[in-house]
């Protein structure tokens, strides 16, 4: 599997093999080379802290996000638009996060076989100023922890409003909602 | 690999099955595994210059709401923003602090569909077209761009805005 002369032989099922080789095949690369590329990928992946697993999820995630119309925003310039300083009033903001998170609710749950799950995983993976992402899920209930150390009262009350509005397009109804500074606790029910 | 597979609890069979079903999936997405580890850089360096990612209509409707109620604030916290980036990159060890903020600025504008900044010996000169750019998040995005170039030590020559056209000519001075 590697430059070196030293060969092993792992035996793959033949449906796999037969999809790899039609990829390799298409990228006009020999099913060796594709396959000695990807998994040096797989490793590299691995170094980064991702099971093959965990690194299929991410990846699904950050392609949902791009075709969400992801886009970045300098967080000096997203702090003020939180804040009250910019002269919006607080129920049209948390309006515009709400209906946001409804949007996004949407495309998720369309597109993801467990979509609280994925939108967890969405927001550990885009919202770095979330220190811990808790997620407890039952049948007809699922109660999110979000903590961050980097968040303003304000910034907490609008994401928490973001996955309420994502929440409700998952079939889920806001039971108990509570978002001090840098603490979401938020329960819903289906 | 093996050493990697025992980790992962798995057969050395088991892990090189999971990833050839990463690499069906990634294909899928019309991605390849390389896009993860981009990805993954993308995401680190935009979490360490100062930008949040979040859905393009949302910033855009907020921008609209605050230039609306509070213009002259609302460019002049863009402006801010603006310096402040750039002098991350000035007042930092890289060797050419320019190059390397127009570099993020390309990484971290994935939405905008045309960014073309070009560098001389005294001029800089900037060009972006974004159609979804309403008025408002044109101008506030313009503001950013002028606090960006004045910390690099340039001065505006000429401005051409309009919805989602932004073209800016600047020279050092």
């Amino acid at each position: 599997m590697s430059k070196g002369k030293d060969k092993r032989l792992v035996y793959i099922p033949g449906n796999l093999v037969e999809e790899v080789k039609e990829i390799s095949r298409r990228r006009g690369e020999s099913l060796s080379l594709f396959v000695s590329e990807v998994l040096m990928l797989a490793l590299r992946a691995n170094s980064l802290g991702y099971s093959p697993k965990q690194a299929a999820e991410f990846l699904e995630i950050m392609q949902a996000q791009r075709n969400l119309g992801g886009a970045f925003v300098p967080t000096d310039v997203l702090t003020y638009l939180n804040s009250k300083a910019c002269g919006t009033e607080e129920d049209q903001l948390q309006t515009k996060w709400y209906e946001s998170g409804k949007w996004h609710g949407k495309y998720i749950n369309e597109k993801f076989e467990d979509p609280v799950q994925a939108f967890k995983k969405f927001l550990e993976a885009t919202r770095w100023d979330l220190s811990e992402v808790e997620v407890r899920q039952n049948q007809n209930t699922v109660k999110f922890r979000c903590i961050s150390t980097l968040l303003t009262g304000k910034a907490t009350e609008l994401l928490a409003k973001f996955i309420e509005g994502a929440m409700y397009s998952m079939g889920y109804q806001t039971d108990k909602s509570d978002a001090l500074k840098g603490m979401i606790l938020l329960h819903f029910k289906r | 690999m093996n050493k990697v597979a025992k980790e992962s609890d798995l057969s050395l069979y088991g892990f090189v099955n999971e990833v050839f079903e990463l690499t069906l999936r990634a294909n899928k997405l019309g991605v390849n595994l390389q896009t993860l580890t981009d990805s993954r850089e993308l995401l680190k360096d935009a979490r360490e210059n100062g930008y949040t990612l979040g859905l393009e209509s949302l910033w855009y409707e907020m921008a609209d709401l605050a230039y609306a109620k509070a213009k002259n604030k609302a460019l002049h916290a863009w402006f801010d923003a603006g310096v402040w980036l750039a002098k991350r990159y000035v007042t930092g060890e890289t060797a050419d602090p320019f190059e390397a903020f127009n570099k993020d600025l390309k990484d971290f504008t994935w939405n905008v569909p045309e960014l073309d900044v070009k560098k001389t010996a005294d001029r800089v000169s900037v060009r972006i077209v974004s159609p979804r750019f309403p008025e408002s998040y044109t101008l506030l995005f313009t503001s950013f761009l002028e606090g960006a170039l004045e910390t690099f030590g340039y001065k505006i020559g000429s401005k051409e805005v309009s919805r989602g056209i932004i073209c800016l000519e600047a020279v050092m001075g």
